[in-house]
């Protein structure tokens, strides 16, 4: 599903955030990508969404070198990859369902065809019960519901999240990686940026470990650290 | 896609409420920035008007011998009519010339009783065409005529040269006036655009990560931005019509013999040209403003 091939990027003034990353996904799996701050967990992130562009090096999502995509293909790479950042990204002014349904909107579908796909949605995350709440109104945790199911509202083939729990307490957090893996479970492939070593220890899945822009480790049902 | 003509308009409209105090910001710099585009062009067709008509009235006099036979009365006529910038040479005979002179002097009779015979020589009124009214054409007029032995003498050749170099230097000042004001009027509108499109860039980031296409963000900014263009070319044409009552009117009424207002047609073509400039400025300034949101 995703493909690495000698990734490699500097940024400009010469920070080098990745250095000849190879990395493979396949379909259906959960992976960790952890690291501490400044391993490039981020910039690999970008790069896969096209946000940034590899200084040297290819990468394949889902078959196409995303590198010869141009730059009006992007939105239809994205839609291809659901995105979960750690600011959530929610739009203040939009209750829960109307964040959600802005997505499917926004891609082109008409809100009235929409209405059992939101709902649906956020049922599988919980927050049945709130959707005419607005952000401010739901718990940290909650809007990080919304924004996973704004991510997955239009069931991606990958879902994408840079620290999703970055500001979350670990009782919310396992909460939240339950749903990762409810979500995996439904043929999703995830990836999970984290420096969060409890949450990776307690899910045994595949670990791939970042320093300085390098993969050192990459292990199936692996834990955060030695 | 009608699905999605109805998005753009919607959304339009909601975020143009929704962010109604930035609208007003852009709407009262779009609707100042056209008034002053309004009322210079107004007072600049009333200037061009007023000097049109007198370039129109120039006229310089060749003035012919009274001696002269009809063959070389004929050949000055075709010498000044062989030169291109001549828009018309017309004879006045001395007949014509003694009724003009009556007609102009009616209220003095007195005067004419004085007369005897015809006192008044021939001439040819010669018109330049448009865009030909500079001394160079007096000149050309001149040097060709210099050594036809039937010209007596070519009158009004200083007054017509001051009146065209007057003319032409109004003419750029009023045009270079306009160009600044455009240019001034546009940098004003985009940056009250820039203002209004960077209060929502959060929500176009999120447009773009969710996939929306690019055309498909622009639409409604592209939407509201003609829509802010065209309510302040309507505030822009009230004020205009204000102007124009309590200015331009009481100016012509004060100082009557100077007419000082313009046409209601040339007044609609001049609203129509500011909503016209409203809505592109709108639409340009939107997509402008957009770009560095957009980027990747």
């Amino acid at each position: 599903m995703i493909k690495m091939r000698g990734v490699t990027k500097t940024y400009p003034g010469g920070h080098l955030a990745l250095d000849n990353v190879n990395l493979d996904i396949e379909k259906g799996e959960f992976v960790f990508l952890v690291g501490p701050s400044g391993s490039g967990k981020s910039t690999l992130v970008r790069c896969l969404l096209k946000e940034l562009e590899p200084t040297a090096g290819t990468i394949f999502v889902a078959g196409r070198d995303i590198g010869r995509l141009s730059q009006s293909k992007v939105p239809y790479l994205r839609r291809n990859i659901g995105c979960v950042f750690q600011d959530f990204k929610l739009l203040p002014n939009k209750t829960v369902y109307e964040n959600v349904s802005f997505a499917l909107e926004v891609i082109g579908k008409p809100r009235y065809m929409t209405k059992n796909q939101v709902e649906d949605v956020l049922k599988l995350v919980g927050l049945g019960t709130k959707m005419d709440r607005y952000p401010n109104e739901i718990s940290g945790g909650e809007m990080q519901r919304v924004s996973i199911a704004r991510a997955f509202v239009n069931h991606p083939p990958i879902l994408l999240a840079d620290e999703p729990t970055g500001n979350l307490d670990p009782v919310t957090t396992m909460g939240l990686m339950k749903l990762f893996n409810r979500i995996n479970r439904l043929g999703t492939t995830v990836v999970v940026a984290t420096h969060d070593k409890e949450m990776v220890d307690s899910m045994r899945k595949r670990v791939v470990a970042l320093e300085a822009g390098r993969v050192v480790r990459d292990q199936a049902r692996g834990v955060y650290g030695h | 896609m009608i699905n999605s003509i109805a998005y753009y308009f919607r959304e339009a409209f909601v975020s143009f409420k929704r962010n109604w105090i930035m609208s007003l910001a852009a709407i009262s710099t779009v609707a100042i920035s056209l008034f002053m585009l309004g009322f210079f062009t107004i007072v600049a067709l009333i200037f061009s008007a007023k000097f049109g008509g007198l370039e129109a009235e120039a006229n310089i006099n060749v003035y012919l011998k009274d001696d002269i036979s009809v063959a070389q009365t004929n050949a000055v006529n075709r010498t000044i009519k062989s030169i291109p910038e001549v828009q018309s040479a017309t004879y006045i005979s001395k007949a014509e010339a003694l009724r003009r002179f009556k007609v102009r002097m009616k209220d003095s009779p007195g005067l004419l009783d004085a007369l005897s015979g015809n006192p008044l020589p021939a001439s040819f009124e010669v018109k330049f065409k448009t865009g030909d009214q500079n001394s160079a054409s007096i000149d050309k007029l001149k040097a060709s005529l210099k050594t036809n032995k039937a010209v007596d003498e070519i009158i009004g050749q200083e007054v017509v040269r001051r009146l065209f170099a007057i003319a032409t230097i109004a003419r750029w000042i009023f045009i270079t006036i306009i160009a600044l004001m455009v240019f001034a009027g546009m940098t004003l509108i985009i940056n009250a655009i820039r203002l209004a499109i960077y209060a929502r860039r959060k929500e176009i980031e999120i447009m773009r990560l969710v996939g929306a296409s690019n055309w498909f963000i622009r639409w409604p900014f592209v939407i509201e931005g003609i829509m802010s263009g065209f309510l302040g070319a309507l505030a822009a044409t009230l004020l205009l019509l204000i102007a124009n009552s309590q200015l331009f009117q009481r100016i012509e009424t004060m100082v009557p013999f100077m007419a000082f207002t313009v046409s209601t047609s040339t007044f609609l073509y001049v609203v129509l040209g500011l909503f016209t400039v409203g809505g592109i400025i709108g639409a340009g300034g939107s997509l402008f403003a957009l770009r560095r949101f957009l980027k990747i």
